[in-house]
């Protein structure tokens, strides 16, 4: 769907918003992306509770409105917050489409955050417990803030600003409806100026443990970008290493060593880019850093022996991925799963890709570089990355 | 060929366009679907696990067998699809196996090959079983939080009946090369099998494919489903984290099994991080509507349901519960899927059925389906 779904997309697109028609569909996704700039540990930590307050009262809709729009499909308004960005997704009823995207314009325009609902949200994410998958994908703990309420002001006025935002909205509308809709959004949001943010200097903590009985590692490459010459050759490595059950990874995680039934290739957004990581999950924290530097060499070894098959394998499914929805991307851009093709992520994929590289989300043309990467170049590639990897460990409890 | 022609003469075939059914005379059904906008075509083999139940001697080597048998008699059938961008992967159920191979548009031919490669005679060594078990062992300690609640809510409601089929590690160490291949070859009996292949093909070319791979396959003895015992409400607290409320349901077409799945539905609308799970099944079963982020929540909301919360329940849990089943229907992984699981039980049974009943609920129905959660009626799990 996704390639069809694009090319009615060129047609529709203003700066800031996307449009994928879709009539087959029987609601309307829509997704807003909200770029992120590099934080400090202590904003990390503030921005996560707002994220978790955005669904709140506003001046223009109480919950309850925003809550009874949203039952007409049976769906919350969710959000979720990566490194590089805040999404806030939205599926409304295609005859709801505009107070849909009216909605989801007051919640980033103009949020209320109360004291109670940070507070509540903060209480919430240190008792929740989330899966050792997510918790290792995040790295990080989450460290309840102090902060002023000119912290979060700031904040505020930092990131919630129209140039920050982009929207994809995929499925059954009135073609230039939703555009027409954001920019009347836009024409109301005068987010003032940019504050210059207090730094305290408060070094990030690492995650210790997982609350799990699991402990997982990574080999996590160097970080790099959408611009890069080399984006192509490097996801296609990282296709190679780690995608599927004839991948590296697997034939040696899981194969060769029987140390994992879990063992993924991810490809992570952070505020600069996007990091390469390799994870493998196991029920045995003894010598997990040990456990990293042999898998390191074994990779490494493997690689080494890579052919011409390995290069055809890792296209096919890099493929089947971008093209077919397959699902062994390593397109993590979610805090829990990989992009995949439905509606939701197609126009969160459009927004998104928009946002953090200023050019649409062309899969085809991705893949068509893909194709001209040779298997020497793809080796090299890979290599590269699993040398300059650092290891990270996260020890089950 | 001989038995290809027999089998398509004789076959009792129903086109409901785009769709054809073949039955075949060993008992195989085959169904195939057009879905000529879907970019994938979705070939499953699924197989009933009637002939095959679990018991504690045996707990978990229909699993096992499960793991063994995708490498394929070369050990690289993954290679060889990949290759291709093409993937399989198998599932164990309780009512069934599931193979399922995706490929793209023109590569049919390549998942049929590979099925066939794969109903071979398993050849295993004992060494090959135990490298497998190291595997599994690490499989079984990734189960996450929701499967190990699930397990648990099945265990009180139906005892030895409901055992989980991922298995036991304990039982599995005894299994041998022969007890796996006399699992698969019982297994894998004609009558108990349903190929379905779904996406952009040419029914007729599809249909004629299937039916000389599944209808060529030597008969067994057909063995009758046996009625399951009725579940049992209770408490019961498992490993794992989290807590959740188990709906005892019927065969998937029963009205109050849509409701009870629609109650569930709204519910967890309601919980933050809350998950449903239900497999639709000719047998008893459960719907379970549980949580893992949080150790309180679900159960609460469900004991402090209010007749005024209904209405609105009642709208959202019957648009859930219709697009749960629509949204299988969509895709052609979709189809496979749902169609194949049922087919499997029954050559008779659609999903369809169990639109149906969701479409035809009542709010009275509903409402029966809020209350078949409440403690008394319903499993509580919870994780310790």
């Amino acid at each position: 769907m996704i390639l069809t779904a694009l090319a009615a997309a060129a047609m529709f697109q203003t700066n800031h918003v996307v449009e994928i028609l879709d009539p087959t569909m029987d609601a309307v996704d829509i997704e807003a992306v909200v770029r992120l700039p590099e934080l400090t540990w202590h904003q990390r930590g503030l921005l996560e509770e707002m994220a978790g307050s955005l669904v709140q009262d506003t001046p223009t809709f109480s919950r309850n409105q925003i809550e009874e729009l949203a039952s007409h499909v049976g769906q919350r308004m969710r959000v979720s917050i990566m490194e590089d960005h805040i999404r806030v997704s939205f599926v409304v009823a295609p005859q709801d489409v505009e107070s849909g995207i009216s909605m989801v314009g007051s919640v980033l325009r103009e949020p209320v955050f109360t004291e109670d609902s940070l507070k509540a949200t903060s209480e919430d994410l240190q008792f929740r417990r989330f899966g050792y998958w997510r918790q290792a994908l995040k790295g990080v703990p989450f460290d309840p803030p102090k902060y002023t309420r000119r912290d979060v002001a700031e904040l505020k006025a930092v990131i919630f600003r129209p140039e920050n935002v982009t929207v994809g909205v995929c499925g059954k509308f009135v073609s230039g409806q939703p555009s027409a809709k954001w920019a009347e959004v836009e024409s109301q949001w005068q987010p003032g100026r940019i504050p210059r943010l207090y730094d305290d200097q408060a070094p990030a903590k690492s995650l210790a443990k997982l609350e799990s009985s699991l402990s997982v590692f990574e080999l996590r490459g160097p970080v790099f970008t959408a611009t890069d010459a080399g984006f192509s050759t490097k996801v296609l490595a990282l296709f190679a290493l780690g995608s599927g059950k004839a991948g590296s990874l697997f034939r040696v995680a899981r194969e060769k060593l029987g140390w994992s039934y879990r063992q993924e290739s991810v490809l992570w957004p952070t505020p600069t880019g996007f990091a390469p990581r390799l994870l493998v999950v196991q029920s045995d924290k003894t010598d997990i850093d040990k456990r990293g530097e042999t898998l390191r060499t074994e990779l490494l070894a493997d690689v080494k022996t890579w052919t011409e098959q390995d290069r055809l394998r890792a296209l096919g499914i890099a493929q089947a991925c971008m093209t077919r929805g397959v699902e062994y991307s390593p397109f993590y851009f979610h805090p829990d799963r990989t992009i995949s093709s439905n509606g939701a992520d197609d126009a969160f994929m459009a927004a998104y890709w928009q946002m953090k590289t200023g050019s649409p989300w062309a899969p085809s043309r991705l893949l068509g570089q893909m194709g001209l990467v040779t298997t020497e170049d793809m080796k090299a590639a890979a290599q590269e990355m699993l040398a300059a990897s650092i290891l990270k460990t996260y020890p089950g409890s | 060929m001989l038995s290809l022609i027999a089998c398509l003469l004789s076959a009792q075939a129903t086109l409901d366009a785009p769709r054809l059914k073949t039955l075949c005379p060993n008992g195989a059904v085959v169904l195939v679907e057009r879905m000529p906008r879907e970019q994938t075509i979705s070939v499953q083999l699924w197989a009933s696990a009637r002939s095959v139940p679990e018991t504690p001697e045996t707990h978990g080597f229909r699993h096992l067998l499960e793991h063994l048998l995708v490498k394929g008699p070369s050990k690289d059938v993954d290679k060889k699809l990949e290759l291709k961008g093409c993937f399989l992967r198998a599932r164990t159920f309780r009512d069934a196996m599931q193979i399922e191979i995706s490929v793209g548009p023109r590569q049919l031919d390549l998942a049929i090959d590979t099925l066939k490669e794969l109903l071979h005679p398993i050849e295993v060594t004992q060494e090959e079983i135990d490298h497998e078990l190291s595997v599994m062992k690490e499989e079984f300690a990734i189960y996450d939080d929701a499967a190990r609640l699930s397990s648990a809510a099945w265990d009180q409601a139906y005892g030895s009946a409901g055992i989980d089929p991922f298995g036991d590690l304990e039982a599995m160490k005894k299994a041998t090369p022969q007890a796996i291949r006399d699992i698969q070859r019982k297994h894998f009996y004609p009558e108990n099998l349903a190929l379905v292949i779904a996406g952009p093909i040419d029914i007729d070319q599809a249909t004629k494919i299937a039916t000389e791979f599944v209808g060529g396959k030597q008969g067994a003895v057909k063995v009758p489903d046996e009625k399951g015992p009725d579940g049992k409400p209770g408490r019961i607290e498992t490993e794992g984290f989290g807590e959740g409320r188990a709906a005892i349901v019927g065969g998937f077409d029963n009205p109050k099994t849509a409701a009870s799945l629609a109650a569930s539905l709204a519910v967890a609308s309601d919980v933050e991080g809350s998950f449903v799970t239900y497999t639709p099944s000719a047998q008893r079963g459960l719907v379970i509507v549980g949580q893992t982020e949080r150790t309180a929540g679900i159960g609460l909301r469900v004991d402090e349901l209010k007749e005024g919360d209904y209405p609105r329940l009642f709208e959202i849990g019957r648009y859930l519960a219709r697009s749960w089943v629509e949204r299988q229907l969509q895709t052609s992984e979709g189809v496979a899927y749902i169609r194949g699981l049922l087919l499997c039980q029954g050559s008779g049974f659609r999903p369809e059925q169990m639109l149906d009943a969701v479409k035809q609920m009542t709010y009275d129905q509903f409402v029966a389906g809020l209350h078949s959660l409440a403690k008394d009626r319903a499993v509580t799990v919870v994780g310790r």
